[in-house]
């Protein structure tokens, strides 16, 4: 029987001590993130991920999430009229 | 014309980084950098995550996300793995077999880690399919 456990991920540096109160079990020795924000497309991801890997920099996930700050515009498509 | 909504990506890197690596994320387009704490935690009932959720809001934490990675009675990630050794084709290179490195759902890094310590590309282009069974 396994208990169902959970992965948690919370901004900033949580101390030492919150963990032990919670219960947590650390993930990895560090488990501390850094997180990249705001990378605009699929192309700069790859430009990013080849300099950190220049730089030797390891890289734990990678996501991709909605932008509220990024609204497209996109034509509409003009309805078809049906020619008789 | 209709709106839709952008997308970004977050890229995570293990650790902490000074104001010089921070200039450098900066020049290379990243428009912000924070830093995010990643942990497990064992819970007593199956449907905890708004217990989790209360007990983060208590501590004044921001919650970035919950995931339940291992349910009751169900091993999920041994028989993942086991389902997708099945699946997957083994594939072998010319310098010998190809490992693919994965994260796990609870975190774990499986795979090659020699390649990863050698900062090198795995390099699986060239891969092929493993031979099955022994030439006549």
């Amino acid at each position: 029987m396994v208990q169902p456990m959970y992965e948690i991920r919370v901004a900033g540096i949580v101390p030492d001590e919150d963990l032990k109160d919670m219960g947590a079990v650390r993930v990895a020795q560090d488990q501390v993130n850094t997180v990249l924000y705001g990378v605009s497309d699929q192309t700069a991801l790859y430009g990013l991920l080849e300099r950190l890997r220049a730089l030797g920099l390891d890289v734990v996930e990678v996501r991709r999430v909605p932008d509220l700050s990024a609204v497209v515009d996109e034509p509409t498509q003009p309805e078809r009229e049906d020619q008789a | 014309m209709s709106r839709s909504l952008g997308f970004s990506y977050e890229v995570s890197l293990p650790g902490e980084f000074g104001q010089a690596y921070l200039a450098t994320f900066a020049d290379l387009g990243v428009r912000r950098v924070a830093a995010a704490s990643v942990f497990l935690l064992v819970a007593q009932s199956a449907e905890a995550i708004p217990e989790i959720a209360a007990m983060l809001q208590a501590r004044g934490l921001t919650i970035l996300g919950i995931r339940r990675v291992s349910t009751p009675g169900n091993d999920f990630s041994a028989e993942r793995t086991a389902r997708s050794r099945d699946l997957t084709p083994a594939l072998v290179t010319d310098n010998g077999p190809c490992l693919l490195t994965a994260r796990s759902r609870t975190g774990a890094l499986h795979g090659a880690p020699s390649l990863a310590a050698s900062r090198r590309p795995p390099t699986c282009a060239a891969a092929r399919p493993a031979p099955t069974g022994s030439p006549g």
